[in-house]
């Protein structure tokens, strides 16, 4: 088997050798390049020499916008990369921000209520009702900058449905929707909502945690103490303003807490519980600690009930909260705004966040620079602002690592595609049609095949480290590449059969809600737009490229693609001229290396 | 890294040139074409360090990350102890009418029982299929409480954390941060052993791990219900269309990439295609298991396994490490509820998963054995426990020297610092106890018996010496017979 295989690379890489890559048939002088120099096609990312000569140069432009728009969106179509290209990049983020944030808690319960019209006998709302409402949210919005913004967030102040909260839809949401509305606000506002939103208190269980207990052998739980500081604000070590770690004089880095700093941090996040009760049997009126989730409406703000919050002074990481022998609510809840205030204004928050927003949007291993350049902007917005998370998306969207010719070409630039990423970026790049009008998605079966789907992470850490090292050449060249802890040999052929069912079988999405033949609810990709321009492959591919691959489809690949696309013509495909030609050709696109490991 | 390494990739190298599986190195184009001429000169390395046909040994690992309550697994009975226990744990102190009683062939005088949901397991350790060993944890040198406050002797790098802790468990490497397990390393080492090298030594049902991340070898994942899932229409040949979309697929995932994601990528996709044929295959003819597996993804993922290991001669493989991720353990609150219906699912997929290796009659070639970052505090926060260090673990299987416990079973007294008399020298705040058996150790028996010879234990595990003797020729804790 080796043996055919390899044969077959042979073969491949002979044919590239000699291959003339012609992918404009109508431009002039095509073919007719010898002897002509050519130093620069644009000033702007992907253009070559080269690409000016075979005609692609022109197109260059456009292509930058489409992969700008992949740093910034769930997908876009051509439309509306033509309209970034010719407005812009920072006249479009900045229309960006004045859009209407479009949040997820109202759409999930006008679903819910439909669905629970129909059948109240129904189990929710749920997870699936939260899935079904981000999709639709996410089909259909123009606030695309901040949705794509909220699932970066999403991923590093992690809660799941991998935990009870799946049966919450409406938590879900509001939780879901601290980062759609704050992701153009402060980031200290969204580590203090999400300290105080039930979803998280449930799942890192500061809800209902009480104060020490010294006769009883009882201590502040500690979770929160301990992932507020690793995950969500400074991290495990000390670091350089550019996110490297410092090191001590024996070239260690240096721990940023100890266990004694968790114990004390501990003890603030005491005292939390639920800040409204559902009207149910057996529910008291008004919430009291102790009080448990299946009572409590989960759509309100913890809040802080004195008697259950620690007395005295608490002194982490050096900075000591003074405390007091008696509280009330206000002086008790003031100490966990001091505690996030803290924390929000360490040093290392500003790289460890920057970092891992720069990881979500555009590249794996940013450079010290890169981070440091963003990192400054999150200390100090220009204006003396802290925390500033317009000034932060513009420093890693519009910084020369992001949008240079020279990140563009960097061999170890760009990141593996997140399996969402991908599925939403066909979803919204090509034209759809539907039973009933709507993109009510279960996502259940996508998060089986890929392992990812919006807040279903396995853990508090996320689906992958922002430090994943995958095995081979990765560690001799010092790269990390997170999004390949979920790519392994079951989820890498479970996408690669999601797009077989997107494409080929003609299914994009479907809800729970309907049953095939009878009563469906599903949602295809219309092909009509492509199968007019299909007679040509060259022509098609060079049209997914713009849309999919941004320009930087290798030759390898596009010669790949014309080989299997070329001896399909008719009389295959009487009934739907070009139907097959254009779904394989989709298909293929989505599941190349080329498309999956984006720049 | 240690200079064996380098010896071994010297060797290696000769044979992963030309080898599909596993392959990692920077191969370029030319080295491709070149290894077509130098096939038969590594498949007579190959063959002449391979182990005999039938001499099959198989690792099961199940990690139950999140950090479990092991204290609350395996508890004292006897009534001096148990007052200790109740004392310090609390409201998370289990009645004692409610422990299951073992009885072990060699006693330290005390009396110990089982959670209640270990049902199976209790009966298991009285067959002398099953076997625990106390307080085991990481360590990179042993260590006094005195020394741990004083920080006089290293201790794991990120101690009490989660994404440290259960790294280290993996790697065998507590002191600092690697992205190679201990069982990608025997897979580095003993990949001879297998006939075939298509397939990884290395099976996950749980995805990408650190634990089965070798210098040059890694896991391969099966779908803990799906198994080996096939692209579709892949083998279809009816309509001109599936040709076409199998060359493309093969056009694209063949080449070695320059670029290493685009490498990573396609690798990927290319081992599955050429384990899938072999393993859908085994894993379809799999015979009935007359001890029905239960629905738990945890049973479906053993069954998935034991599947696997029925296939092992059609594989062709003489040895075969399992990885199984048991998640949820982070019980900083409702531990009392969610462990007992988490511990009952353990059970009953281990329960199934010996019977069914018993009834293909190589229960003692197969030894399944446990992981857990860190256990937790003793004393409670509540309505739960949070982050310790030392815990207990178990070992399952007819290689075991079962209904035994091993190591040493600590106190479970808190330090009273009124007393002049330490009440508990391992005891480092809150019920968190300095392990008296290091994971390494445990480790290091583990890889013994699957055939790593003594003189490359420093290899895996750096630390070793600190532990044992590695030129003792005795077990390191001797819970398995060599």
């Amino acid at each position: 088997m080796n043996v055919r295989n390899n044969l077959l690379t042979f073969i491949i890489i002979g044919c590239f050798s000699t291959l003339y890559a012609q992918q404009y048939k109508d431009y002039i002088g095509a073919g007719n390049n010898i002897g002509i120099t050519v130093t620069a096609s644009s000033s702007s990312g992907v253009s070559t020499p080269a690409k000016t000569l075979d005609g692609s140069g022109l197109d260059a432009l456009t292509y930058d916008a489409s992969r700008f728009l992949g740093q910034t969106t769930f997908g876009a179509n051509m439309e509306t990369i033509e309209e970034v290209r010719d407005m812009g990049y920072e006249v479009w983020i900045d229309s960006q921000f004045i859009k209407t944030p479009q949040t997820i808690l109202p759409l999930m319960n006008t679903i819910w209520d439909e669905i629970y019209a129909l059948d109240n006998e129904t189990f929710g709302p749920y997870a699936l009702h939260f899935n079904y409402a981000w999709w639709q949210r996410n089909m259909t919005n123009e606030d695309l900058l901040r949705q794509r913004t909220a699932y970066a967030l999403s991923q590093i102040l992690v809660t799941s449905i991998n935990s009870d909260l799946r049966d919450w839809a409406d938590c879900l949401s509001t939780y879901y929707d601290i980062f759609v509305t704050n992701a153009f606000g402060n980031y200290k506002d969204i580590l203090m909502q999400v300290t105080k939103h039930p979803a998280m208190g449930y799942y890192l269980s500061h809800l209902n945690n009480p104060r020490e207990d010294t006769e009883n052998n009882i201590h502040p739980d500690e979770n929160y103490a301990r992932e507020i500081m690793q995950l969500f604000s400074i991290g495990l070590f000390e670091l350089n303003p550019d996110g490297t770690l410092m090191t001590d004089g024996s070239g260690n880095p240096i721990p940023t807490y100890n266990n004694d700093d968790i114990k004390d941090l501990a003890k603030v996040f005491t005292g939390l519980g639920g800040g409204a009760t559902l009207d149910m049997m057996y529910c008291p009126d008004q919430p009291e600690f102790g009080t448990n989730m299946y009572c409590l409406d989960k759509t309100v703000p913890m809040i802080m009930f004195a008697w259950a919050h620690e007395i005295g002074p608490k002194t982490f990481l050096g900075h000591t909260i003074p405390g007091s022998t008696t509280y009330t609510n206000a002086t008790a809840m003031a100490e966990i705004d001091n505690a996030v205030d803290f924390l929000f204004n360490h040093p290392n928050t500003g790289p460890f966040v920057s970092y891992r927003l720069i990881q979500r949007l555009v590249t794996s291993n940013p450079s010290p620079a890169y981070v440091g350049r963003v990192a400054a902007k999150f200390a100090d917005n220009g204006s003396g602002v802290r925390g500033d998370m317009k000034a932060v998306l513009k420093a890693i969207l519009l910084d020369e690592d992001a949008r240079s010719e020279a990140a563009y070409l960097n061999p170890n630039g760009g990141k593996l595609r997140e399996p969402i990423l991908r599925y939403t970026h066909i979803a919204r790049a090509l034209p759809t049609d539907s039973h009933r009008d709507r993109y009510w998605n279960n996502g259940f079966n996508y998060l089986d095949a890929t392992r990812q789907h919006v807040m279903a992470s396995p853990s508090v850490f996320n689906f992958y480290s922002p430090d994943y090292q995958p095995a081979g050449d990765w560690s001799a060249l010092n790269l990390v590449g997170p999004e390949f802890k979920i790519h392994n040999t079951a989820s890498s052929i479970g996408y690669i059969n999601s797009v077989h069912r997107w494409t080929l079988g003609n299914s994009l999405m479907f809800s729970w809600e309907g049953s095939y033949p009878d009563d469906q609810d599903g949602v295809w990709i219309l092909t009509n737009e492509l199968e007019a321009v299909a007679n040509d492959t060259e022509t098609l591919i060079n049209v997914l490229d713009k849309v999919f691959t941004h320009g930087q489809l290798s030759d390898e690949t596009r010669q790949i693609m014309r080989d299997a696309l070329n001896p399909m013509q008719t009389p295959w495909e009487q009934a739907s001229p070009n139907g097959t030609r254009v779904k394989l050709a989709l298909y293929l696109m989505m599941i190349s290396p080329d498309y999956n490991c984006t720049k | 890294m240690a200079n064996k390494d380098n010896i071994y990739n010297a060797s290696r190298r000769k044979f992963f040139g030309q080898a599909s599986c596993g392959a990692m190195g920077a191969t370029t184009m030319f080295s491709t074409i070149f290894n077509l001429s130098t096939i038969n000169a590594s498949a007579a390395f190959n063959s002449s360090v391979g182990a005999m046909p039938g001499d099959y040994k198989a690792l099961v690992c199940i990690l139950n990350s999140g950090g479990a309550d092991s204290f609350n697994m395996l508890a004292p009975r006897s009534a001096p102890e148990y007052a200790v226990y109740a004392n310090t744990r609390s409201n998370m102190a289990l009645p004692l009418s409610s422990l299951r009683p073992i009885n072990p062939l060699v006693s330290d005088g005390k009396q110990y029982g089982l959670h209640p949901s270990m049902v199976r397991m209790q009966a298991l350790f009285e067959a002398n299929k099953l076997a625990f060993i106390s307080n085991v944890g990481s360590l990179v040198q042993p260590i006094t409480k005195q020394q741990f406050y004083d920080g006089s002797v290293p201790i794991p790098l990120g101690l009490y954390s989660h994404a440290d802790q259960v790294m280290h468990w993996q790697t065998g490497v507590p002191h600092q941060r690697s992205a190679q397990g201990w069982a990608g390393k025997m897979a580095d080492l003993l990949y001879s052993s297998n006939e075939n090298q298509t397939i990884s030594m290395n099976i996950s049902l749980s995805g990408s791990n650190i634990f089965q991340t070798g210098n040059n070898s890694v896991e391969f994942t099966l779908h803990p219900t799906d198994g080996s899932i096939g692209i579709t229409n892949y083998n279809n040949t009816d309509w001109a269309l599936n040709t076409l979309k199998r060359a493309a697929i093969e056009g694209m995932v063949n080449p070695v990439y320059q670029n290493v994601f685009k490498n990573t990528y396609a690798r990927t996709i290319k081992t599955s295609i050429e384990g899938n044929e072999m393993l859908s295959t085994v894993i379809n003819n799999a015979p009935n298991f007359t001890v029905p597996f239960s629905t738990t993804e945890l049973s479906q993922s053993f069954k998935m396994i034991a599947k696997t290991i029925a296939g092992r001669e059609a594989l062709e493989m003489n040895r075969q490490i399992f990885f199984v991720d048991f998640g949820g353990w982070d019980h900083h609150d409702e531990l009392l509820n969610t462990q007992a219906g988490m511990l009952t699912n353990l059970d009953s997929a281990l329960y199934q998963f010996n019977a069914a290796m018993e009834q293909l009659g190589i229960a003692d070639k197969v030894t399944t054995f446990s992981l857990s970052e860190f256990s937790r505090t003793l004393t409670s926060n509540g309505n739960g426990t949070d982050h310790a260090w030392g815990g207990n673990v178990f070992i399952m299987g007819g290689a075991v020297n079962g209904r035994r416990m091993f190591g040493d079973y600590p106190s479970l007294a808190l330090t009273n610092y009124n007393s002049n008399n330490d009440t508990n020298p391992l005891e480092v705040g809150g019920g968190s106890l300095i392990p008296t058996t290091s994971a390494d150790a445990y480790f290091a028996e583990l890889a013994l018996w699957y055939g790593v010879p003594a003189s490359e234990l420093v290899t895996l595990f750096p630390n070793i010496g600190y532990f044992y003797d590695v030129a003792s020729q005795s077990n390191p804790i001797g819970f398995l017979n060599l």
